[in-house]
């Protein structure tokens, strides 16, 4: 219920805020259709679809275990010092995969693909409960051997890492 | 007759053989472990074709699609776990047979089975996207406005039990297909001042998120998979006597196959489903149903790998995916710059006869393989999920990205992710959406440059046969999904 609300209210969101963006386009008088017309349609259809489900989301009771309340509540719960089931260890688990995930473009940017990955594989091993041992020794396997696989066979543009270089810079003048 | 023999000895030349048995194999393997399906294997692979010819990618992913969508059958025999999604039907009867000490039977006649659905739907998608191709020739913008409306409304009707969160998926698919340069007029739309939404939202990153990143979220929600395997397997040879009995299952669950596959977004499980329903509505025992009944094990089967020739044939004639494995196909082609249509056969017909020539080969394959390594393949089958997460995790977001050479890509594959993922959890089609941002701007070209025509755009919608067809169609299915939508919930108590 609670993926329901988020992606009924984020819905809603888009088709308004895409719909007053429509009226900034420029008319083309050889092209009837213009550039707002297309987005127009799809963004009245999916106002108009996403208040139908949250009309929907707010009559069904709000007590019921998947609503946003209790949600929020078993949320909360989860980072409890006691909180040791599965459920809990889930949500968790899912929180900091998420967050690393988000951090891990940002830290491409910053420490250089190699290690960004090093780093992202070794977390979520991590998260997992592998030994720390296996992670210390196949995280860095899987970073280099990605590096390589992209650098040699590909030959894709792998960032070395704003960070890194001014390191590296630093230390060769 | 030059091309088809130019095909041939593409297909037969000694790499590219090599490379065909080993794909086969490899999506064997890769659909009988639990948790990684056709599509993520496609998905994470797609990418990493950007250095070959277009010859070796379409092997390559086509041996992957046929070989995962028979492996998800071994470990779903062998240990009830279905390998994947479309094999959960073969689980049903396949492992009480297993239990029975029946499992290499209940093998060998998946195996079977698989093959024979298959190469039928192989002849299927060789005869009819032939001819399809030539109607499609026959298409002008209106036609293709109205083909994209029948697909959407198909999705957003058939792909999710509720049809208004399929038409929330649609539309925001649409949608976010809208951002980015006007595929017209070359404006920019919904960028918000942000330089890299310029960019719009790219088809390849974007659908791998949707798949494959959020399959490594789901995989990090669920606990470690506990499955057992028993050792003694035998009789898979043996399965070939049973086969004249099972002919008329096998014809029929692969027409079944082959025609769900055709119809955009509803997949191998669903042929599997009905399949299997009409095998045990025909039975003389359908009471042996549910406790190892082997017709249902090759009526599931064959009807699951008929949908693989079935679904190829509106992604090479129209250019719409018919499940979300072809919708990855579809991102190799975008990636080797394939426009798939009535030119593709045209102008690039060796590709064409490659790809049906592979298709024959991959099916054909699978018996072999299957037959002789199934028991084997289901023992290293069981990756544990500490390592399998993030392997999937981080090739998914860098595979898909790593290309294009820009940071943008990741943040568009790990966004895609959650929205995946987040959609998957609350019932919504995930397949809509990543099929929109296809269909989106050729729906928006195509109605654009009808409305263009002198006519009224109605009339011409009315008169034209093919137009009125779809938009008749469209409205069928879509009022089709409603009713079912009623019933649902007046069945409910």
């Amino acid at each position: 219920m609670i993926a329901e609300w988020i992606i009924s209210i984020v819905a809603f969101i888009i088709g308004v805020v895409f719909f007053a963006t429509t009226f900034t386009f420029p008319k083309v008088y050889t092209d009837p259709g213009g550039f707002a017309l297309f987005p127009r349609i799809l963004s009245v259809g999916i106002v108009i679809a996403s208040a139908l489900l949250i009309v929907k989301l707010i009559r069904t009771r709000t007590d019921q275990p998947d609503s946003p309340v209790e949600f929020a509540k078993r949320f909360l719960k989860s980072w409890h010092k006691n909180a040791a089931d599965e459920v809990s260890g889930s949500m968790r688990r899912m929180t900091y995969v998420f967050l690393f995930s988000i951090a891990y473009p940002w830290f491409i940017v910053r420490i250089g693909f190699g290690l960004a990955t090093m780093l992202y594989v070794g977390v979520l091993m991590r998260l997992f409960k592998t030994r720390t041992l296996v992670c210390l020794v196949l995280a860095p396997l899987v970073a280099f051997g990605l590096h390589l696989f992209f650098v040699q066979v590909l030959q894709a543009y792998v960032p070395e890492g704003a960070w890194l270089n001014a390191v590296i810079e630093y230390f060769t003048d | 007759m030059g091309t088809i023999a130019e095909a041939f000895q593409i297909i037969f030349s000694p790499t590219m053989f090599m490379l065909l048995c080993g794909s086969v194999l490899g999506g064997v393997v890769v659909g009988a472990v639990p948790g990684l399906t056709s599509t993520m294997a496609i998905g994470l692979l797609v990418p990493l074709t950007f250095g070959v010819s277009k010859f070796s990618a379409f092997v390559l992913l086509l041996g992957i699609y046929c070989g995962a969508i028979y492996g998800g059958s071994i470990t779903a025999i062998l240990m009830n776990v279905p390998g994947t999604p479309t094999s959960a039907v073969t689980a049903i009867e396949g492992y009480p047979m297993t239990l029975k000490g029946e499992g290499g039977k209940a093998l060998g006649v998946a195996t079977m089975s698989s093959t024979l659905g298959g190469l039928l739907s192989c002849i299927v998608l060789i005869f009819l996207s032939l001819q399809l191709a030539q109607l499609a020739i026959m298409f002008g913008p209106l036609e293709y406005f109205s083909l994209g409306l029948f697909a959407t409304a198909v999705v957003l009707s058939l792909s999710s039990k509720s049809v208004v969160k399929g038409l929330i998926a649609t539309l925001f698919g649409l949608l976010l297909s809208t951002i980015g340069v006007d595929p017209v007029a070359q404006y920019p739309r919904f960028t918000f001042g942000i330089q890299e939404i310029l960019i719009g939202i790219p088809e390849v990153p974007a659908i791998i998120g949707l798949f494959c990143v959020s399959e490594a979220f789901r995989m990090a929600e669920q606990a470690e998979l506990v499955a057992k395997l028993k050792k003694d397997v035998s009789g898979i040879l043996i399965a070939y006597r049973e086969l004249p009995k099972m002919w008329k299952i096998i014809i029929k669950s692969s027409i079944i196959g082959s025609f769900i596959g055709t119809l955009p977004g509803i997949g191998a499980l669903v042929a599997s489903f009905l399949a299997y329903g009409e095998a045990k509505r025909k039975s003389k025992t359908p009471e042996l149903f549910g406790n190892g009944a082997v017709e249902g094990v090759c009526a599931s089967e064959a009807a699951n790998n008929a949908v693989t020739g079935g679904a190829l044939v509106p992604l090479l004639t129209l250019g719409i995916p018919g499940d979300t494995s072809t919708l990855m196909l579809l991102g190799a082609m975008i990636i080797h710059g394939l426009i798939p249509g009535p030119t593709l056969f045209r102008e690039d017909a060796v590709l064409i006869y490659v790809i049906f020539g592979t298709m024959i080969m991959c099916n054909l394959m699978i018996l072999p393989i299957g037959l002789s390594l199934s028991p084997y393949i289901a023992r290293i089958s069981l990756i544990k999920r500490k390592y399998l997460m993030p392997a999937v995790g981080v090739l998914a977001i860098t595979g898909a990205s790593i290309g294009y050479g820009h940071i943008y890509y990741f943040w568009i594959s790990i966004i895609f992710g959650f929205i995946g993922y987040t959609c998957q959890k609350g019932g919504f089609p995930v397949l809509a959406i990543a099929m929109c941002l296809i269909l989106g701007p050729i729906m928006e070209r195509n109605l654009r440059a009808a409305l263009m025509f002198p006519e009224n755009i109605f009339w011409l919608f009315c008169t034209r046969p093919i137009t009125a067809t779809l938009v008749a169609a469209s409205f069928c299915v879509v009022i089709w999904g409603l009713r079912r939508d009623a019933k649902s919930k007046g069945s409910k108590p």
